[in-house]
């Protein structure tokens, strides 16, 4: 993780950008989780990856032997 | 004559948002507008400013000419039956435990009571506009199918069947429930089921013409909107897309356009300069860069494919981390819109 001091010092550009739609969807995630029940499981690929990467590692699950 | 816009999706994907972005824009180009949503999770009203929403419409606070409701499934069924069912069993049905199931619970009894609150706008001139946050059920075609499958069902030979080609006296069916397999059944099924059931379809029967004859209008209703289909580029709401395209009825018109929603921009895919800051914070800054920018590149290949497929030209939204919470975010969101122009469909 990249302290949040060092994404707002960014200069704006691309890397800024991705880094505060990261922070922002994580944040989201967060409080949608804090709504579930203590003892709730998530599976690792509720872990904050890309689409494309949720969609490649289930891609890889299912064809797993 | 007041136009529609039909609003339609898979659940999730930001139909709510978009159709209340739509709707924003055509009430500041100056067209009396009315959102309509089935969304019970308050986002319409909440982006709109307002603390209620019903079936009536409620103007919206600092937008003169635009106004906002929701749907009430159960008023709506309840106007329906009041329409057209004999006034003598009008009291019956609407306090029948069915009627309510259908009304509340089943998806398709709601999406019929969505075309329905949309054609009594449509027809009132009250607006030059009607957008509709379509009900997301088997992605946005049940909306489409229901006036269609209504008419089959009221006009159909499954009721008639159960009802018989005349109305049967109310004795009959009496004497027919007397039977004591049927009392058996009854005893099973934890009261006078079979009996209830018969005597709701008898007095459904009395709606049946007047209801057959206010889908075919609702049809046509539905024959003559703009249609836009939202969804994001990925998976399962492009599965649904698809099916939309392959199952929307005939009686329906296609999309005019595809909104993809969540864009990512192409820009993150070319090189950049080096990030400034901590070697390690930098390393991390550009992994993270290169990840969204794969996905960038993943998403536009898939619109790339469903326009090829479809023939349609999208419009592309930008993701956001957080929806539109005012007005001008959501009019904001239209003109970051890339592609099909979304100001034009509701000019």
């Amino acid at each position: 993780p990249v302290d949040g001091d060092v994404v707002d010092g960014l200069p704006d550009g691309p890397h800024r950008r991705a880094a505060l739609l990261h922070r922002g969807l994580h944040a989201g995630q967060r409080a949608w989780i804090e709504r579930l029940p203590p003892a709730t499981e998530l599976p690792f690929l509720f872990g904050l990856m890309t689409p494309g990467e949720v969609t490649a590692r289930l891609a890889d699950l299912w064809g797993a032997p | 004559m007041t136009r529609a816009v039909l609003v339609a999706g898979a659940g999730g994907v930001g139909k709510t948002t978009v159709a209340a972005a739509l709707g924003v824009t055509a009430a500041r180009a100056g067209v009396r507008t009315l959102v309509l949503t089935v969304d019970p999770a308050r986002r319409l009203a909440d982006a709109l400013g307002l603390e209620h929403l019903g079936n009536d419409p409620t103007p919206t606070p600092g937008e003169g000419h635009l106004a906002a409701a929701m749907l009430d499934a159960s008023a709506s069924w309840e106007a329906i039956i009041r329409r057209h069912a004999d006034p003598d069993t009008v009291d019956r049905l609407v306090a029948s435990r069915f009627f309510r199931a259908v009304a509340d619970r089943f998806p398709a009894g709601q999406a019929y009571a969505a075309s329905e609150e949309m054609a009594g706008h449509l027809e009132s001139d009250e607006f030059d506009l009607v957008v509709v946050d379509t009900p997301p059920s088997a992605g946005g075609i049940d909306f489409f199918a229901a006036p269609g499958r209504m008419r089959t069902l009221v006009g159909g030979r499954i009721l008639t069947w159960l009802t018989g080609p005349r109305i049967p006296g109310r004795r009959a069916i009496y004497s027919l429930t007397a039977r004591p397999v049927l009392k058996v059944a009854d005893t099973i099924l934890g009261g006078p089921l079979l009996e209830d059931v018969a005597e709701f379809l008898l007095d459904l029967r009395t709606a049946y013409d007047g209801i057959s004859r206010r889908a075919k209008q609702v049809e046509r209703h539905l024959a003559g909107a703009t249609t836009v289909l939202v969804t994001t580029a990925d998976p399962t709401p492009v599965r649904e897309a698809i099916r939309f395209f392959r199952e929307l009825p005939d009686t329906a018109s296609e999309p005019r356009t595809v909104v993809f929603n969540r864009a990512l921009p192409l820009t993150w895919r070319a090189d950049h300069d080096a990030v400034p800051g901590p070697p390690a914070a930098a390393e991390a800054l550009e992994s993270n860069l290169r990840r969204w920018a794969a996905d960038a590149q993943r998403q536009a290949d898939v619109r790339g494919e469903f326009t090829e497929r479809y023939g349609v030209v999208p419009a592309v939204v930008p993701w956001l981390t957080a929806s539109p919470t005012d007005l001008d975010r959501l009019a904001a969101l239209v003109e970051a819109t890339e592609g099909a122009d979304l100001a034009d469909l509701v000019a």
